[in-house]
């Protein structure tokens, strides 16, 4: 039957694509939300199947914890009845799914037509240790040589030790980023007067600057 | 039989790219403003879980790993500013419904 | 050749149903007598506060039969479901409560080797799990479809979702201090006596514990923070449309939570499992696997319902803060603590040399620490042993010394002639 490995993946994977599934055919918003909970714990369980721990963590946390709750939030702020779902036309679903159903099958046709480099170090025995001989170690590329004894150590001490020293730019301009946003976020929702029904109206400098 | 029992690259590959197009689809049909953002969600998890098997079977180094960490932060950022962003929309015109905004005004 | 990084062994399928049947015939047990214990000792510890008896009559010690009395009541009452409530979010609501809190019980060690799955990163594990609690909450308050339950839903995802930014920089600031993010691996470094626990390493430490606790009272929904289950207010806040065993998946969860980051807490502060003076270190190593497992596993559970018995009082002695001042706590003095910390504990770690200098602080701190636990322990024994309307009760009256309360006197009987 496989081992556990195989069970854990179709679960996740069932589990995933019955997210996506239910986000798609869903017609209240707060259903979807619900589904992408489900895909966004599958997608965790992934990441921990794949060896990611920290990373899978990290997505329970933001994503799922936060992430999730933010659009929940966003949500129950902009429902003026829960129960009106806005119906796409036949036209447009039709248009949608022949497009993703073409995008699907040329994405799957060229990952499984692919060779993919699979680099000696990738290759894991049973209890996950890499076995390389040292023409295998000469034969590798200098950048990923002197990163070999960083493999050795536990591995979000890794992680840590790669956002400060090779990704450590990406890192400075995330934290950045992450300020603008903040900023932006909260200017952006900022408390106004109030919207009329009716479109067209209230605009210019009626609305509350506060 | 056995190479669908034996979890490889392939797999996971084939489960990014189907979750990818999902996602897509999920953009393109939804008229819900919040629709659209759940879709994009799904499209960043999909290109996470690519990025993540790509280091798992082919490099096995770990920057698929501090990659997909950058990406899931930037998702939360992009998700607080698009919320943002669909609050002042549904201030404006007081609905969430993407395609009344079809005015260049205001 | 190279290890493997963060490899996860797939068992064989008898370990997997081990795994599965310890969890189902040692954890659900746990998470259930925790739950149902922490409402009796609720009643009781509230009933001492409020000078009276509590629970006295179902069992005949102190009414310790009133909570498996409660499950059976629970148990039979009528599922009902409002008629406009989303069923089937209302339905799954409850569970996307229960199962983050007990799926904690996972990583949570009880003692050197009582640990169901150590996991290399189990303190980030945990707060990715617990941090999916607030979405059942929300979908509670949501789905049942009534003002008052979205009230306290809304409040509790707000304060919920600010709080864990204080408490997750009060994870990380331990986890710097030991550096490591395993869980058990911290509470090994606590061994030795009372000075070797985390809270008294330095001061950003000692004042990163009291963050730490005052975050998951907050996370806990414990009084003061307790607005969004605000019993005067909104009757029962986000669970107010629930009833039955639907109920009791909210209330388990919730005691649970509260067993869970009190063990935490002793876990990443207090010292783990091990005690004051050092003896179960020293049975540790001298050999002595399972008797000093066994009696750690003892020591922790002791100590986090000590926390628990805190919480409890907290919850009984102090009014409730608004909405804002919640927030206002949170932003504006845990969340520049917890960084004040975080950056303090790096400096000092990086700055202080392990010598004659680190052992000064850490016995002035553990001098501290311990009078300040002694003067609370006596204020307790003084309110125990003070006369309060007459009555010297303490938790330990047998109950049949207590005085029933006589009949008020009726009539006079009507004399013959």
């Amino acid at each position: 039957m496989g081992n556990m490995e195989t069970v854990l993946f179709y679960g996740f994977a069932a589990t995933a694509l019955a997210g996506a599934a239910g986000v798609l055919l869903s017609r209240n918003i707060v259903r979807t939300a619900v589904w992408l909970l489900a895909t966004l714990a599958a997608a965790g369980g992934f990441y921990f199947l794949l060896g990611a721990s920290f990373v899978g963590a990290v997505q329970l946390i933001i994503y799922a914890g936060g992430t999730l709750v933010l659009i929940i939030f966003g949500v129950m702020l902009t429902a003026r009845d829960p129960r009106v779902s806005f119906e796409p036309r036949r036209i447009e679903i039709a248009a949608g799914a022949l497009v993703c159903l073409v995008l699907a099958g040329a994405l799957v046709w060229v990952f499984l037509g692919t060779r993919w480099y699979q680099s000696p170090i990738a290759q894991r025995d049973g209890q996950g240790i890499a076995r390389l001989t040292s023409a295998q170690i000469e034969a590798l590329a200098p950048g990923v040589k002197d990163r070999l004894t960083d493999l050795d150590a536990e591995g979000t001490a890794n992680i840590g030790r790669q956002l400060l020293s090779t990704y450590l730019v990406p890192f400075e301009v995330v934290s950045l980023l992450l300020l603008a946003v903040l900023i932006g976020a909260a200017y952006l929702a900022r408390p106004r007067v109030p919207a009329s029904p009716k479109i067209g109206s209230g605009a210019g400098p009626k609305e509350g600057r506060a | 039989m056995s190479e669908l029992m034996r979890i490889g690259l392939n797999h996971y590959l084939v489960l990014g790219a189907v979750l990818f197009s999902a996602g897509l689809c999920t953009m393109m049909i939804k008229r819900n403003a919040i629709g659209i953002l759940v879709g994009v969600e799904l499209v960043l998890n999909s290109a996470c879980i690519n990025l993540l098997a790509f280091s798992r079977y082919c490099t096995g180094l770990l920057d698929g790993q501090v990659v997909a960490i950058f990406v899931i932060v930037l998702a939360a950022a992009e998700a607080a500013v698009a919320l943002a962003i669909f609050l002042s929309f549904y201030h404006r015109f007081a609905t969430v419904d993407v395609d009344r905004g079809d005015k260049l005004r205001g | 050749m190279i290890a493997h990084i963060d490899y996860i062994p797939f068992f064989s399928w008898p370990e997997w149903l081990e795994g599965l049947i310890v969890m189902i015939a040692v954890y659900l047990p746990f998470v259930c007598l925790v739950a149902m214990f922490g409402i009796w000792w609720e009643r009781k510890v509230s009933a001492d506060i409020q000078s009276r008896h509590g629970p006295m009559r179902t069992g005949r010690w102190h009414g310790w039969a009133q909570s498996p009395a409660d499950g059976l009541k629970l148990l039979a009452k009528e599922d009902l479901i409002p008629v406009a409530a989303d069923r089937p979010l209302f339905r799954l609501a409850p569970y996307l409560s229960f199962v983050p809190a007990f799926a904690a019980l996972v990583v949570l060690p009880f003692s050197a080797r009582f640990i169901f799955v150590d996991m290399p990163i189990s303190v980030v594990f945990l707060f990715g799990i617990l941090a999916l609690e607030v979405l059942g909450v929300i979908l509670a308050g949501w789905a049942s479809n009534s003002k008052w339950a979205l009230y306290g839903a809304m409040r509790e995802a707000c304060q919920i979702v600010s709080y864990e930014i204080p408490l997750g920089l009060s994870i990380l600031v331990p986890a710097l201090a030991a550096g490591t993010l395993s869980l058990a691996a911290i509470g090994e470094q606590q061994g030795g006596g009372l000075h070797q626990w985390l809270a008294f390493r330095n001061p950003f430490l000692f004042v990163s514990c009291f963050v730490f606790f005052i975050a998951t009272l907050a996370d806990c929904k414990r009084s003061p923070f307790d607005l969004p289950e605000s019993e005067s207010e909104l009757v029962a806040g986000y669970h107010v449309e629930y009833s039955g065993m639907r109920w009791v998946m909210f209330f388990f969860a919730e005691y649970a939570v509260m067993y869970i980051l009190s063990a935490v807490a002793c876990m990443l502060y207090l010292g783990a499992w091990y005690d004051p003076f050092g003896i179960v270190l020293w049975m540790e190593k001298a050999g002595y696997v399972w008797s000093s497992a066994v009696i750690g596993a003892g020591i922790i559970i002791v100590k986090a319902f000590t926390l628990v018995y805190v919480q409890m009082w907290l919850r009984w002695t102090l009014p409730r803060l608004r909405i804002d001042q919640v927030l206002s706590t949170c932003v504006k003095v845990l969340l520049p603590l917890a960084c004040v910390n975080l950056i303090g504990a790096a400096l000092w770690s990086w700055l202080v040399p392990a010598g004659w200098a680190q052992l000064a602080v850490q016995v002035l701190l553990t001098v501290i620490g311990t009078g300040g636990f002694l003067f609370f322990v006596g204020v307790l024994v003084r309110a125990m042993l003070s006369r309060r309307q007459g009555l010297r009760l303490t938790l330990l009256t047998p109950w049949h010394a207590i005085p029933v309360a006589e009949p008020p006197p009726g009539p006079e009987p009507a004399s013959n002639g």
